[in-house]
């Protein structure tokens, strides 16, 4: 059984190195997320195109076996490090109570560290950074690839009977 | 590989009954529901394994790995694809950005950050939205009220160390 599933574990072992390995190269946590992903499909396809190469007998059954494996296995990393490099502002929160818990009012100390104010600026820097805003006169202005974004957005929100949000 | 397309066919069937719920139920508590759908999505591959694998394999005929191994190969899919769909409906569903570009679309002209702040989710503000992450923390129970403000329950302080020392582990300032 470990044979047949080795290369699950050897692609999730090389994930985990490659998505750790850079980090101090991209700064913004953005990016960093973008590299993870890019990684998690890359290696996917590697194991893919080894076990397609190498395994004489049954090739499509070890390759869905172990895909599933790694695949799993890999976006369960990917959650918890979206959850924490984007920046849940409800994760945010807590870590600074905890972090804060000596001082007298950890949660005006965690209130005052995340407020929504600066976490609305933080995003509003990214969305320029990426082009979906751009910065005319002190105005902030949908472009076309964000008009497209947001129409998609609302879109998805619709089919997925979700509301506003936010 | 039958667990695999077990897993295929229970996940398209939970994410159908979801979607048309969602449509049907309108409540407050839609994250509830969602993991309502997913828990038991998951339990009835478990619970329906044993007895449909034997169908699934008389059409795809016998598989020519242990049966554990196929059933748990089924079960990294069915996970795959419930905490992808999770991922993806709290992404659509609360993403702070994508309302940030739906409220943007309204004046095509632009609009000042303060504005942007005022307008957000439809007109409810920055505050609104503040305070709703903050009611959802009481409501799991990861903080209590406590006078004017709020403490850590025991469970929020777990949840936070282990979040602290992740923050630690990947070097998230």
């Amino acid at each position: 059984m470990s044979v047949q599933i080795g290369y699950a574990i050897i692609a999730l072992v090389g994930f985990i190195a490659l998505a750790l390995f850079p980090r101090h190269l991209w700064p913004h946590r953005s990016a960093a997320i973008l590299y993870v992903l890019i990684i998690w499909l890359v290696v996917g396809s590697v194991l893919l195109i080894i076990i397609f190469s190498i395994e004489p007998t049954h090739p499509f059954v070890l390759a869905v076996t172990n895909l599933s494996i790694y695949l799993f296995c890999s976006e369960v990393y990917i959650f918890v490090y979206a959850l924490l490099a984007v920046g849940s502002l409800s994760i945010r929160i807590l870590v600074a109570m905890v972090r804060f818990e000596h001082l007298a009012d950890p949660f005006q100390v965690a209130i005052t560290q995340c407020s929504s104010h600066a976490f609305l600026k933080e995003r509003l820097d990214r969305l320029l950074t990426y082009g979906l805003l751009v910065e005319e006169n002190r105005q902030l202005r949908i472009t076309k690839r964000g008009k497209c974004l947001a129409r998609a957005g609302q879109l998805l929100k619709q089919i997925l009977a979700v509301g506003p949000g936010g | 590989m039958s667990g695999v397309l077990l897993a295929l066919l229970v996940f398209s069937a939970t994410f159908l009954s979801h979607l048309g719920v969602s449509h049907l139920l309108n409540t407050e508590k839609k994250e509830w529901v969602l993991v309502c759908f997913m828990v038991g999505g998951s339990l009835a591959y478990l619970l329906a394994y044993p007895e449909a694998i034997g169908l699934i394999q008389h059409i795809t005929g016998p598989t020519v790995i242990p049966a554990i191994l196929d059933f748990i190969s089924g079960l990294a899919a069915m996970g795959f694809l419930v905490l992808g769909y999770v991922e993806f409906w709290s992404i659509i569903e609360r993403s702070f950005s994508l309302r940030i570009l739906i409220d943007a679309t309204i004046s095509p002209c632009g609009l000042a950050p303060e504005e942007i702040a005022s307008i957000y989710s439809g007109g409810q503000g920055l505050e609104w939205m503040m305070n709703k992450r903050i009611e959802d923390l009481v409501a799991s129970g990861m903080l209590i009220p406590d006078g004017p403000g709020y403490q850590l329950s025991d469970k929020g302080r777990s949840v936070g160390r282990i979040f602290l020392a992740l923050h630690r582990g990947f070097r998230i300032a």
